[in-house]
């Protein structure tokens, strides 16, 4: 074994910007073995120019949350050196300490012999766009409510990294995520650079129609929602707390554009900004086959039914959904013509590749034996039999327009639905695991750069 | 020859089944592959999602027989193995003799006009 070597915190403020830190919040005990890549605690983090206020920050909205994570550069075992968690508020606040590339924050003993310049911690830069700037919960790293968040490694060079944004829903947010919601698996996974970005489910849905139309709502369309609910609220029951929330929240799920990103991103040369991602990755489960249509504005609100259940919602926003809009069910040729619509329309708005996930095409409740009792088209009737015109459509658009399959039904055929994904929606933390990497081998064969699997 | 049917598991956790809708009324024929009925199968009872765990199957006869006695109700909550129909292999045989087995069914999950209510 060699000789206890310290770890410094190393650059995170290129020169130009001054940066400060909150103590450090360590998840490893004092001698734990690590592998490389493995987070080994984190601190929030500020960056400002030399001078102007917090609003100068470079990192605009996203100051609020933003953070380090470190992990190992080596396997080894690890030791945090004391006094540098100091607990409480001070280890929530950026402002407890300023950042110094030099200080040593832990030993590591190696498992063997490190080359020179190792010595230093890996930065995993993380960062979320709060729904409503106000809602803060630093409890711990990204654990607050986002409109976004976002991760990528410290040490990338001048130009930004390549953007991976995946729209989230249950079966492959996690996934890309990761238990935590920092993504530290699947950046420990990757060789890197790159810059992962999840557009989480705020209120709507977040694939199909939901998307199509986030792409193309223009301001004054959003201007005309925001106000249409504003007279409804003012027609109606007097809107509570929760009325309000309801209304915020969903105007900032509808003026999200999944293409426009506009979002700051430190590296070691300063800030670049990236416009809109590389690549995105959506879900059929992130589409809906029941939507609200306004009745007089045309749009679609595509929500989980569960989001209206009657304790979720308050009077007022009960009211303006009863008034305001009706209900439709779309066909599957609906649906299958809007997913070729959006498969398009995101095709044209950014340079790489579209991933779609399928679904698993049985129910695993079926016992089948004829389709006499059906009226055609089955895919209006058999819930299996639309899960498998899905897939095949799929197969097609991948054909026609060139998007990528992430084909979670055959994965899930592989490990087990029963054990993996029990209600066809919800997945275990090793089938998560199984997307990311399937998610990270679909875009390296699609030539995106970052996503090579890291050396062991 | 009697059959019966009774509501057959439809999940492998506890339910709630519900009636949802009926394709057949007492001394209608049925051939293989004709639709019985709809029921509503909701998981909230023993699994506890966020989204409420709601779906729709379709119970589907896997024989020729006749339906004589229909022992549910669309709306009525029907616990696991809780009589359904009784059905007979001819038209007109008494259908107050003795059971000789249960009728042979297949169970579908089907999509329902709206996923939610």
């Amino acid at each position: 074994m060699s000789a206890t070597l310290p770890l410094r915190l190393g650059t995170v403020a290129p020169e130009g910007l001054r940066a400060q830190r909150s103590g450090l919040r360590w998840l490893v005990r004092d001698g734990q073995r690590v592998r490389p890549g493995d987070v080994l605690g984190y601190c929030q983090l500020g960056v400002l120019p030399p001078k102007g206020g917090i609003t100068a920050s470079p990192m605009a909205m996203e100051r609020l949350d933003f953070g380090v994570a470190f992990s190992a550069p080596f396997a080894g075992r690890v030791r945090p050196r004391a006094g540098t968690s100091r607990g409480g508020m001070l280890d929530r606040l950026r402002a407890a300490a300023s950042w110094d590339p030099e200080e040593v924050v832990a030993e590591i003993e190696p498992e063997a012999e490190v080359p020179p310049g190792a010595r230093v911690l890996g930065l995993l830069f993380t960062t979320g766009l709060r729904v409503n700037p106000q809602l803060a919960m630093r409890s711990g790293l990204l654990s607050g409510w986002y409109a976004r968040r976002r991760a990528w490694w410290g040490d990338a060079g001048g130009e930004a990294p390549p953007t991976l944004a995946c729209l989230g829903s249950c079966d492959i947010a996690d996934a890309i995520a990761g238990e935590e919601g920092d993504f530290r698996e699947f950046h420990a996974g990757i060789a890197g650079p790159a810059h992962l970005v999840l557009l989480p489910e705020i209120m709507p849905v977040t694939a199909g129609v939901s998307a199509l139309e986030a792409m193309r709502r223009t301001p004054a369309e959003l201007q005309a929602i925001s106000e249409g609910m504003r007279r409804a609220f003012a027609d109606g029951p007097p809107p509570g707390a929760e009325d309000w929330l309801f209304a915020g929240s969903l105007l900032a799920a509808l003026g999200r554009n999944p293409v426009a990103l506009d979002a700051p991103l430190l590296t070691q040369a300063g800030i670049t900004r990236v416009a809109r991602p590389d690549a995105i990755l959506f879900s059929l489960i992130g589409d809906a086959r029941t939507v609200l249509r306004h009745r007089t504005q045309g749009w679609s609100l595509a929500l989980h039914g569960y989001r209206l259940q009657p304790d979720l919602i308050g009077p007022a926003t009960r009211a303006w959904l009863d008034a305001a809009f009706v209900r439709e069910t779309r066909s599957f040729a609906q649906q299958a013509a809007e997913m070729a619509e959006l498969v398009a329309a995101l095709r044209a708005a950014i340079p790489g590749p579209v991933v779609v996930a399928n679904q698993a095409t049985t129910t695993g409740r079926d016992q089948l034996h004829a389709y006499a009792a059906f009226d055609a088209p089955l895919s209006e009737q058999v819930a299996a039999v639309r899960n498998r015109d899905w897939t095949l459509l799929l197969t097609e658009l991948a054909r026609s327009h060139g998007m990528l399959v992430l084909d979670v039904d055959a994965i899930l055929a592989e490990m087990g639905m029963a054990a993996h994904m029990p209600d066809g929606t919800h997945p275990s933390g090793a089938l998560q695991a199984a997307l990311r990497q399937e998610t990270a081998r679909l875009l390296r064969e699609a030539g995106l750069p970052g996503f090579a699997p890291r050396a062991a | 020859m009697i059959l019966n049917l009774t509501m057959p598991p439809l999940a492998d956790v506890e339910a709630g089944m519900t009636v949802h809708a009926l394709h057949a009324a007492p001394g209608a024929p049925l051939a293989p592959g004709g639709r019985l009925l709809d029921i509503r199968l909701d998981l909230a009872a023993s699994v506890q999602h966020d989204c409420p765990p709601v779906s729709f199957h379709r119970i589907v006869v896997r024989q020729r027989v006749w339906l004589r006695r229909l022992l549910v109700t669309v709306g009525q909550e029907v616990p696991l193995w809780a009589p359904i129909g009784l059905f007979s292999t001819e038209p007109d045989e008494p259908v107050d003799g003795p059971v000789a087995g249960s009728l042979r069914v297949s169970v579908a999950n089907v999509l329902v006009e709206h996923d939610w209510a």
